[in-house]
């Protein structure tokens, strides 16, 4: 990921890593952060890293329930 | 360590768990409290005394991680680092998992330990149970659920101080680290399926594309409006009947004393205009001294830090980080810092303390510069309501749109100038509470109590120095020395050199200053504008030099005069072109 360092570390220490469940709960326009929910809790994320967070959908959920790749 | 000396005991944990309001009880420190992540950034320290022993016990930053991201975590790393004799980890049992990565950090150092399982109340709202004994048993080390603001299960944590343990041993690597802890989780923790409640949906809508900044406009917008209407209300209907009745035949009687005139007269009473004394411009200790930051700042002082106290506490303010995240990335800083901003709108000082939550020595050079050139902290405010909003509400608004275009471009300025990049937003957006009544009426005593102490003492010091400077004959060489810039360069008269350095003391009683002059409306703004932006208050100062450095903070003074002197000529030539 080009992004400064220490980026994927503090994403970790907020409990969001490989293999995490999340649901996306809106996006700012202009290029504004993401909000995610994960594991109940909300966390807001910049775009340029938000980008760089590989999802797969979960088999047979309807709702926007995603899981996070590498 | 020998048994009379006191025992050190941190207490540690992720940000916003309420290690703050749990310091407070167990200390009787108050320490400030919010509901959002990051507002402690020092330290504090207090004691608490438990049968033989004296405990000092110390609030440490709320960190995520001990390899440090940002300086509040650089602070909580060096803390635990030097070791101690207990440490109290406390969780947020909403959010156990994420929490625990912290409390495997520390207990990686084999400190003695104990945990707080604290929030249990609103994880059992949320429909999470966790199993404290299951979790004891695992972790091999006590385990106390509590709840921090209604003091619940505190006295049986600090009774089991003494059980303090380095417990099982912990993964060292990454990857075993959160393998361990979902083992744990897996068996302390079941999650009930529960329905969305209205507070859900609130929060979910205050980060909408589209309700969210609807949301965000509302909420500053009602805002200022009560902040003005409440503000207004105190003095008209308050404080300013009690004065002229109470302290005016006080001060008339004191003005008869010493004779009517005269050099001691016109410092304790000041000086009679047109016949009569003017609590706003006679300028006496006795009389503007005390009028300026008693009747005119005190309350919108109050009404401010009402309001930032319920949003602070209910959990907006992350809200409005991710809203201004686009905006603010524009100009170097990412959408946190919005929240040290809005902090100095109260009073620039602990804005610019706030700014340590900011990634990047860049990012918080940019932050602390902006603050003390574009936000007018709140007795500044009051006073340019006061007065400039006397010769028309419509030349305030061109005092706040100058601040707000000034604050726009500077920042952009500095950001393509700076070197380095303007960091990513990571932010946790804490859920809604309900405020306590009791917690947000300590924390508006403890603000307003510290605005009295500090702005009195520095008012009145203001005027007797403009006193003796007037006598001494200080002034009028100044207003000599200056008047090519003050009247050359911003159209005003020499004597507005005056009031603007005396802005370094306070800038409010400084604005207090200008409108006795009898300045036109155009050269009022102009010279508003120019002592609102350029160098900071005395209180300002001292915290930005200590925040940025010497070399850093000359450079931001240097900016400041120069956005200041700009701010103010092109002010001047566009309303001269209008009036």
């Amino acid at each position: 990921m080009p992004l400064q360092d220490g980026c994927a570390e503090r994403l970790e220490a907020l409990g969001l890593r490989v293999g995490k469940v999340i649901e996306k709960v809106s996006g700012m326009p202009f290029h504004g952060p993401v909000t995610l929910l994960l594991d109940g809790r909300q966390i807001a994320i910049g775009w340029k890293i938000s980008s760089c967070i590989l999802v797969s959908p979960l088999k047979g959920c309807f709702s926007a329930h995603d899981r996070t790749g590498s | 360590m020998t048994g009379q000396a006191a025992k050190k005991l941190l207490l540690a944990g992720n940000p916003n768990v309420g290690k703050s309001a749990l310091f407070t009880r167990i200390t009787g420190v108050h320490a400030v409290s919010s509901n959002y992540p990051g507002t402690t950034v020092g330290f504090l320290e207090g004691w608490l005394r438990r049968s033989e022993d004296a405990w000092r016990v110390i609030d440490v930053p709320g960190a995520y991680t001990l390899t440090p991201t940002n300086e509040a975590e650089e602070v909580a790393e060096r803390l635990v680092n030097d070791g101690a004799d207990a440490v109290i980890i406390v969780l947020d049992a909403t959010a156990l998992e994420r929490n625990l990565f912290l409390a495997f950090q520390i207990m990686e150092r084999r400190l003695p330990v104990l945990i707080a399982l604290n929030m249990v109340d609103e994880a059992r709202h949320k429909g999470i149970d966790i199993d404290p004994e299951r979790l004891e048993e695992l972790l091999g080390v006590p385990v106390v659920p509590t709840v921090a603001v209604t003091g619940e299960g505190i006295s049986r944590l600090l009774d089991r101080l003494p059980e303090a343990s380095a417990g099982r041993d912990v993964p060292s690597s990454r990857e075993d680290r959160w393998a361990a802890i979902g083992q744990v989780i897996e068996q302390v923790q079941k999650v009930r399926h529960r329905h969305h409640t209205l507070m859900d949906k609130l929060e979910d809508a205050s980060v909408n594309s589209f309700w969210g900044l609807v949301i965000g406009i509302a909420v500053i917008a009602a805002s200022f409006t009560a902040i003005r209407f409440a503000g207004e209300g105190l003095i008209e209907n308050l404080l300013d009947p009690l004065f002229n009745r109470l302290w005016m035949p006080v001060i008339n009687a004191a003005s008869h004393y010493l004779g009517g005139s005269g050099f001691l007269h016109d410092i304790v009473v000041g000086r009679m205009i047109e016949g009569s004394i003017d609590f706003e411009q006679s300028f006496g200790l006795l009389t503007t001294g005390l009028y300026v930051p008693i009747v005119m700042v005190l309350p919108y002082v109050v009404s401010f830090y009402a309001m930032l106290s319920f949003l602070e506490d209910f959990g907006y303010l992350p809200r409005l980080a991710v809203i201004f995240d686009a905006l603010l990335h524009r100009i170097g800083l990412h959408g946190f810092a919005i929240v040290p901003s809005l902090l100095g709108f109260g009073c620039n000082v602990p804005g610019i303390l706030a700014t340590r939550v900011l990634d990047s020595s860049r990012e918080r050079f940019i932050a602390a510069t902006l603050i003390s050139v574009a936000v007018p902290c709140a007795g500044l405010q009051a006073m340019i309501i006061g007065a400039v909003g006397e010769i028309g509400m419509k030349w305030v608004a061109v005092v706040y749109g100058t601040l707000f275009l000034s604050w726009l471009i500077l920042g952009r300025i500095l950001h393509t100038l700076l070197p380095g990049y303007s960091p990513e937003l990571i932010v946790e957006i804490p859920p809604y509470r309900i405020p306590s009544m009791k917690a947000m009426g300590m924390k508006l005593w403890m603000r307003v109590r510290g605005f009295f102490l500090e702005a009195v003492p520095l008012v009145l010091g203001g005027i007797l120095l403009i006193s003796f400077m007037d006598a001494a004959g200080i002034t009028a060489f100044l207003s000599r020395m200056l008047a090519p810039v003050f009247s050359g360069l911003l159209g005003l008269p020499a004597e507005a050199a005056g009031p603007i350095l005396l802005g370094i003391l306070r800038k409010d009683v400084a604005v207090g200053m200008l409108a006795t002059l009898g300045l036109s409306p155009a050269q009022l703004v102009v010279a508003t504008i120019t002592l609102s932006m350029t160098f900071p208050c005395i209180a300002t100062f001292i915290v930005l030099w200590r925040e940025l450095g010497g070399k850093r903070m000359a450079a931001s003074m240097g900016i400041m005069i120069v956005s200041a002197l700009t701010a103010g000529v092109t002010v001047r030539l566009l309303l001269s072109l209008n009036v």
